[in-house]
């Protein structure tokens, strides 16, 4: 990922995780890395240890809830849930993301045209 | 609930993170449970891939990014407090502000129920979790037992001047007294500032921060006999007062920033030209090095926790099972 990329992820990486949550019900951060790696096949590789400020960050902001759970075979791990306001914070984001992708489209297309 | 064995390499690195959290007890445990859990997966995947235990953890630990950085994103992420957790940690400044203003620091009547709310308020936030507006609170109960040194400060000078032939000696009883009243003040002021440095020096810096300034109000008040003669020195509570709001106002700032390295500058700063404000109102025109020794001087609430805190370290060592 070159650093215009990478700006790009930074800029976004809190509506990625939310959206993760969101369709997932419940996430831990690992799962969260993992599955975010595995949908972009491979392009978005976040730093680990960057993945655990940002869920407290989003969880003190009241857009996720965090919560223990017990595990069978290892430590407790502690899963995280989107909130109602987080829900409605990732819609926000989402459309504009998408009226941003779209508007840059339409300047392509009429360049192309 | 199935516990794991911490890997020595893994305790090292969440010691190290551990190390430059500056966050509540609770809180950092729970952080480091996260970042173990999180560890602990990873090792596992990695060691089902073929890799050796040492080099899965090896590579758990890289993946995860300097300690120090973890830290300090996590710090930022959680550090900031609340308006109303602002507001609880400088109303005691703005309350001795207005004491000092209104002038009723002769009255027992109003001093004793006033140092009783701030005991028991920090007797009530430090028995429920030590949030970080308490600290203020603590500050302030502490200074009538930092008064009290200095009013007993003229035995003291009595018995040196015994010690050099140039006087009587106060009453053996007296002395006793004030021995033992050193003694426990010194012995209290430590165990708690010890327990604050341990939990995070800046805060035991704003903690004793209104200290040197009072501290030299109480000295020249001493100096010019107004605080046993009952003298009234107006003039001189208006600067207290401001340097007070000013403090009361960084702590404002300091638990709303989320980057540490702000707040410590921000309190240095402040604390630096409130002494002097304080002190070119007390002893009028004392000079640059007269100013800057009155700096240095505030600065010790700073370096002193900062260097203890170097040596004692922060926290508790983690348990061997998370």
């Amino acid at each position: 990922m070159n650093d215009y990329s990478s700006n790009l992820l930074h800029g976004n990486t809190d509506m990625l995780i939310l959206g993760l949550i969101d369709e997932l019900k419940s996430a831990h951060g690992y799962q969260l890395i993992k599955e975010m790696e595995r949908r972009s096949h491979g392009f978005f590789q976040l730093k680990e240890g960057t993945m655990y400020p940002l869920l407290r960050k989003l969880e003190n902001e009241g857009l996720l809830e965090g919560r223990w759970e017990a595990t069978s075979n290892g430590p407790e791990r502690r899963c995280y849930l989107i909130t109602p306001r987080g829900k409605e914070f990732l819609n926000y984001r989402k459309a504009s993301w998408r009226d941003f992708a779209k508007a840059i489209d339409l300047v392509f297309r009429t360049e192309t045209a | 609930m199935v516990h794991y064995m911490m890997q020595t390499e893994v305790r090292i690195y969440l010691e190290e993170v551990r190390s430059h959290l500056y966050l509540k007890t609770d809180l950092e445990k729970q952080l480091i449970n996260e970042l173990n859990s999180h560890l602990q997966q990873k090792i596992d995947d990695l060691t089902s891939q073929g890799l050796s235990e040492e080099d899965a953890i090896h590579q758990a630990i890289l993946s995860f990014g300097r300690a120090e950085n973890v830290a300090r994103l996590l710090y930022e992420a959680c550090c900031k407090g609340s308006w109303a957790d602002a507001l609880k940690l400088s109303f005691p400044h703005f309350l001795a502000a207005v004491l000092f203003v209104s002038s009723p620091l002769h009255k027992t009547e109003v001093l004793l129920p006033l140092f009783g709310i701030f005991i028991s308020v920090s007797l009530f936030a430090w028995a429920r979790g030590k949030p970080d507006w308490l600290y203020s609170w603590v500050g302030y109960t502490l200074l009538p037992l930092f008064a009290g040194g200095f009013l007993l400060a003229p035995a003291i000078t009595q018995s040196f001047e015994a010690i050099f032939g140039e006087g009587a000696w106060p009453s053996t009883g007296l002395l006793i007294e004030v021995a033992l009243y050193y003694l426990l003040t010194i012995w209290v002021v430590l165990r708690i500032s010890l327990q604050v440095i341990k939990r995070d020096w800046l805060l035991a810096s704003l903690m004793l921060a209104p200290v040197p300034i009072i501290g030299c109000w109480l000295f020249y008040t001493q100096q010019a006999g107004g605080f046993y003669a009952g003298m009234e020195f107006d003039y001189l509570n208006q600067p207290v007062a401001q340097a007070l709001m000013v403090l009361g106002f960084t702590s404002v700032l300091f638990i709303r920033m989320r980057r540490r390295v702000l707040k410590a500058g921000v309190a240095i700063t402040v604390s630096a030209i409130s002494m002097m404000v304080v002190g070119q109102a007390l002893w009028g025109d004392i000079g640059f090095f007269g100013l800057l020794g009155l700096s240095l001087f505030s600065l010790l609430v700073f370096i002193i926790p900062a260097i203890t805190n170097a040596a004692i370290g922060h926290g508790d060592p983690l348990p061997d099972r998370p």
